[in-house]
């Protein structure tokens, strides 16, 4: 007993160093966070009469809309570790869906076929891959190539953009605003709230992660991992159809290649927001700091007009940088633990020894 | 009786397994027979002749450069999307240096690029330990908009020597030179690949990095070196595909990336069980090179090549999981 007790006094020291050290680290854990801020503070400093205005905090949250609605689908994929690379054939779809349906049906009923239509794309990518057993990426493939190849078809009568007969009502949603945010704003705020709602708070969203964190250990728990991925791949297919079906009231046309961009942006936010805050999971806050990243940056630099083309070349920099120190981090912090855990046992062996 | 019974079952069942293995093995081979088949029947006048193979062979030329690249880093796990990005950017190089420099100057220069690419993608991947499906996409989001910013959105089409156009054009024995790049490409990659020790260290990380590591095998070169292997062979399908269109154009290759995934996909279905090998992805290309010529002599409308492309993809992928599921029910 006595021997026990010498030994513990002997501990306290470093593990107090060593928790000083990890709460230092665990800002890491804000680094994106952090960027975001850096971000602003450049932008705010280098156009201090445009960039900080509520008007123009609006118009970010306004461009930012669509992406967000379209990553939070993706993020739900990203979580049980299945890639859907469909999300920009399913919104282009959507659109040139929505802007030839429109025309001839009451708007309502019009959207609620697309976003059947969407869903049930969803769900065949969820049947391929979990029946199947297909790996998500190459059906995803597949399935985007059909939808690029049916989206040009259903445009190719019309000299591929449609544009005439939507409905001016339908329009006002792209466009409108209540107490002067875009209508467009309350439909990405409500969806990420959905999902975030899903991924933690109920049985399902945690069941998700469990089957993204060992396939195994879910089986072996009694989840029905198939339903849960059809259920993830129609939650992206939909928000992407709803993404495709809101670009269209935003630019009152569809073109066949409306949505592509929407892959490749949904790929790097979600993959930034895994850098953040929780880091190495997919969860739906990231992926809302990773789309006003990308928002803050776009905005920027269209104000100090710095051409497209750089954007492109910023956009990698951030994904490999958000990543990269993320990892960095984490690896940081990793040989803190080991290190104060070895300190410990040092200590612990030294205690032993001189009793 | 009972036994015996159950012998006979499995006997039936081995007999299944056994057919079921060669259709895996062979199901890709059989299909593109298939396919020959159903287009020189539908054409043929114009299918099956010498000079329409030799056509095939030269359309599919640069999309099998890239994807023998590719299957490299696939055999690793590594996805490498930026292939495309680094071939349409070596075009637009090779296109920009050609008027200022000799060809025999740019031509390696800009391949050299490449090993660049594949270094800082390998770098990031294997050394830092980044995800190399993120590390790819940031790499060829950037070289996208370095491609778009050094060209303005144009084509470079000024200086460029009759010569090296002939690279993309000419012949030798009636066989474009394309064709014998291509060949010279898998010859080495197969050699490479299975009569090399960097082949066995290849599949040997590929199939358990931990377990190769033990056995002495330094891990990250193995990585470096794939990630090389496919930026060199990105660069060099720009090359040609420059010397083909005789300008650089900053939208060129932006169709390969998902031909070259097909094929490697395709092709990892075929030889190797569920393994991604040169071979294999080469009948793969031929697949896809077979399918579009045949579309194209049919007047099929683009619009439906895509959705027949896309639709073939996922039946023949999903064909040989069926197959492995069947395989594995047996076993068990």
């Amino acid at each position: 007993m006595a021997d026990e007790r010498s030994v513990e006094r002997h501990v306290p020291r470093r593990p107090a160093k060593a928790r000083f050290e990890q709460g230092v680290l665990q800002i890491g854990r804000y680094g994106t966070v952090l960027g975001l801020l850096v971000l602003i503070a450049v932008f705010t400093s280098m156009k201090p009469s445009v960039f900080p205005s509520l008007r123009n905090l609006l118009n970010i949250l306004n461009q930012i809309s669509l992406l967000g609605i379209c990553a939070a689908g993706l993020t739900v994929c990203l979580v049980m570790n299945e890639f859907d690379l469909s999300i920009g054939a399913v919104a282009t779809l959507g659109a040139v869906l929505t802007a030839g349906w429109l025309p001839h049906m009451p708007s309502m009923a019009g959207v609620a076929a697309v976003l059947c239509v969407c869903a049930g794309i969803g769900l065949v990518n969820g049947l391929i891959v979990s029946t199947l057993r297909v790996s998500s990426f190459m059906a995803t493939l597949g399935t985007m190539t059909v939808l690029t190849g049916f989206s040009y078809w259903y445009t190719s009568g019309s000299g591929a953009i449609l544009y005439s007969g939507i409905p001016e009502g339908f329009l006002r949603v792209g466009k409108g605003t209540v107490l002067h945010i875009p209508y467009l704003v309350f439909f990405m705020l409500g969806t990420l709230l959905l999902l975030h709602l899903l991924l933690q708070h109920t049985t399902t969203g945690r069941r998700m992660y469990a089957v993204g964190g060992s396939l195994e250990a879910a089986r072996f728990a009694g989840i029905s991992i198939n339903r849960l991925k059809i259920l993830g791949f129609v939650l992206s297919g939909t928000l992407a159809g709803l993404t495709g079906v809101l670009l269209v009231a935003r630019l009152g046309l569809a073109e066949p290649t409306i949505g592509d961009r929407f892959l490749f942006d949904c790929f790097t936010v979600a993959f930034v927001g895994a850098a953040s805050i929780r880091i190495g999971r997919f969860h739906i806050l990231g992926t809302l700091i990773g789309t006003l990243i990308m928002g803050t940056i776009f905005n920027g630099f269209t104000l100090l007009d710095v051409p497209y083309h750089l954007q492109l070349v910023v956009q990698g920099s951030i994904l490999i940088a958000a990543v990269t120190s993320a990892g960095l981090w984490q690896g940081l912090l990793r040989s803190v633990r080991l290190r104060s855990a070895r300190g410990e046992m040092v200590h612990k062996e030294e205690g032993r020894r001189r009793a | 009786m009972r036994s015996g019974g159950n012998a006979q079952r499995a006997s039936y069942r081995s007999v299944a397994g056994g057919l079921l293995l060669l259709l895996r093995r062979y199901g890709m081979i059989v299909s593109l027979l298939l396919l020959f088949a159903f287009f020189a029947l539908l054409r043929p006048g114009i299918f099956p002749t010498v000079s329409n193979l030799v056509s095939i062979l030269k359309q599919i030329a640069l999309l099998g450069i890239l994807s023998a690249g590719l299957t490299v880093c696939l055999v690793l796990g590594d996805f490498d999307l930026s292939v495309a990005a680094t071939a349409t950017w070596s075009g637009v190089m090779v296109a920009a240096l050609l008027p200022q420099v000799s060809m025999w100057l740019a031509m390696p220069a800009v391949v050299s690029m490449g090993v660049g690419i594949g270094l800082i993608n390998g770098f990031f991947s294997a050394v830092i330990g980044i995800s190399p499906f993120i590390v790819t996409l940031a790499t060829q989001t950037m070289l996208r908009g370095l491609t778009l910013w050094y060209t303005g959105g144009y084509s470079l089409y000024s200086g460029i020597p009759r010569a090296f156009v002939r690279i993309g054009r000419g012949t030798f024995l009636g066989i474009p030179y394309l064709v014998y790049i291509l060949a010279l490409v898998y010859i080495i990659i197969y050699l490479a690949a299975n009569r090399m020790s960097f082949g066995k260290k290849l599949y040997a990380v590929g199939g358990n990095p931990t377990a190769a590591r033990y056995s002495g095998i330094h891990v990250i070169r193995v990585h470096l070196t794939a990630f090389v292997v496919s930026g060199v062979l990105a660069a060099l399908t720009g090359v040609l595909l420059a010397a083909r269109l005789s300008s650089g154009q900053p939208r060129a290759g932006e169709g390969l990336l998902l031909g070259a995934f097909a094929a490697c996909f395709l092709g990892a279905t075929t030889f190797r069980s569920g393994r991604f090998n040169i071979l294999g992805t080469l009948v793969g290309v031929l697949f896809i090179g077979t399918l579009n010529n045949g579309m194209v002599l049919l007047g099929v409308p683009f619009y439906l090549q895509y959705v027949i492309q896309g639709a073939i993809l996922v039946l023949a992928i999903a064909a040989s999981g069926l197959a492995r599921a069947g395989l594995r029910t047996p076993s068990r």
